[in-house]
């Protein structure tokens, strides 16, 4: 058997049915064989309905008429997010005009997206080509004259053509670009000629 | 946001989808190209400029070397597709392998070998502007040397205004 002194302190929360199932079923357990924690228990009890009663008679006693409506009308008074107001004023184009605008909106979207895709200048820049390197390309001579074989190397990168390899046996190769006349050139010298 | 604006903007995702996709489809093979080789042999032999070279010659004429003779000595055009290799026999028993690669906006990815009999001379990769020309030079041919004029078109792709029109014959059918 439980000591009462164990359960007393219990036995309010036990009375509003705030203990946890392992202490609700001991405090139950005891007050079965237990009179007195029984009566006290009760008490609490009354005490706690007592204390119930009074709470909700005061609440009634406050006015709530036209509470409701008074918190819409102040959550109208409020101003309303972008999103939210970006989405009335779409409504409120819908409801203003016909379809047409609609079909208008999207024929100019695919303008624009027509005119993007066929603009030179905007395919170089989709195809990653840098306008910038034909600037200073006219008459510039890489003369390759170190190892035979050069894999991976970048030569010519101030060219209009790209050139991302260039391998030869000969040990000097001269790589130049002439923009006006869109030529690239690629020069093997004659070892022995000299030129 | 009411299903008529959904709709504009469904249509805006697709046209972006496309442009992605046509821009996809300029980057592996399919794409036809019509390769140019005028063989041109230089040297000092006061001969002249072959009329025959046309425009050609101005180009020549902008080469840090001049020489007071230049013959076009065979001109010979192929139309393949990116990812095939073409094969020019060059005059002086060398071959030149052409393979287009791909067209990337308006360049043309390309790969040459030049062989001097079966011995590679020089390879390279790389990416010429529509209709652009590119001057391979400097290997000995009987008294001067020889100079390779190598021009590649891919019909439908922007480039660079034609400066001159090749007269080269184009081997292969239209279609292929």
């Amino acid at each position: 058997m439980i000591d009462c002194s164990e359960i007393r302190p219990l036995l309010s929360a036990f009375g509003d049915g705030e203990l946890e199932p392992p202490e609700l079923l001991k405090v139950a357990r005891h007050l079965a064989g237990c009179p007195d924690c029984e009566r006290e228990a009760a008490d609490f009890s009354a005490l706690g309905a007592g204390l119930r009663d009074s709470y909700e008679a005061a609440l009634n006693a406050i006015p709530l008429d036209g509470f409701a409506e008074a918190v819409q009308a102040r959550i109208v008074q409020l101003r309303p997010s972008f999103v939210a107001r970006f989405q009335r004023w779409l409504a409120s184009l819908d409801d203003q005009f016909s379809p047409a605008l609609s079909f208008a909106s999207a024929a100019v979207a695919v303008a624009v997206l027509t005119a993007i895709v066929l603009t030179p200048y905007v395919r170089d820049y989709m195809s990653g080509r840098n306008p910038q390197i034909a600037a200073n390309a006219y008459h510039h001579l890489n003369a390759i004259t170190q190892e035979p074989r050069l894999p991976e190397k970048m030569l010519a990168e101030d060219s209009r053509a790209v050139i991302s390899k260039l391998e030869s046996e000969n040990p000097a190769v001269a790589v130049w670009s002439e923009p006006h006349t869109d030529t690239t050139v690629i020069w093997l010298p004659d070892q022995q000629a000299g030129r | 946001m009411s299903a008529r604006w959904s709709g504009v903007i469904v249509a805006l995702a697709g046209l972006l989808v496309f442009t992605v996709q046509a821009r996809a489809g300029n980057k592996p093979g399919g794409h036809q190209v019509i390769v140019s080789i005028d063989s041109v042999m230089a040297a000092d032999t006061n001969e002249g400029i072959d009329r025959r070279l046309g425009a050609m010659a101005s180009r020549l004429r902008t080469l840090p070397f001049s020489y007071s003779t230049y013959r076009l000595l065979k001109s010979e055009g192929k139309r393949t597709s990116c990812g095939q290799m073409i094969v020019f026999a060059l005059p002086g028993g060398r071959i030149l392998h052409v393979a287009p690669r791909a067209i990337d906006g308006d360049m043309i990815a390309m790969e040459l070998v030049l062989f001097q009999g079966d011995r590679p001379e020089m390879s390279t990769e790389l990416k010429l502007p529509n209709h652009a020309f590119l001057i391979l030079g400097g290997p000995r041919y009987e008294q001067g040397m020889l100079i390779v004029f190598i021009r590649a078109d891919a019909p439908g792709v922007s480039g660079p205004p034609q400066i001159d029109n090749p007269t080269t014959p184009v081997e292969g059918p239209p279609g292929q």
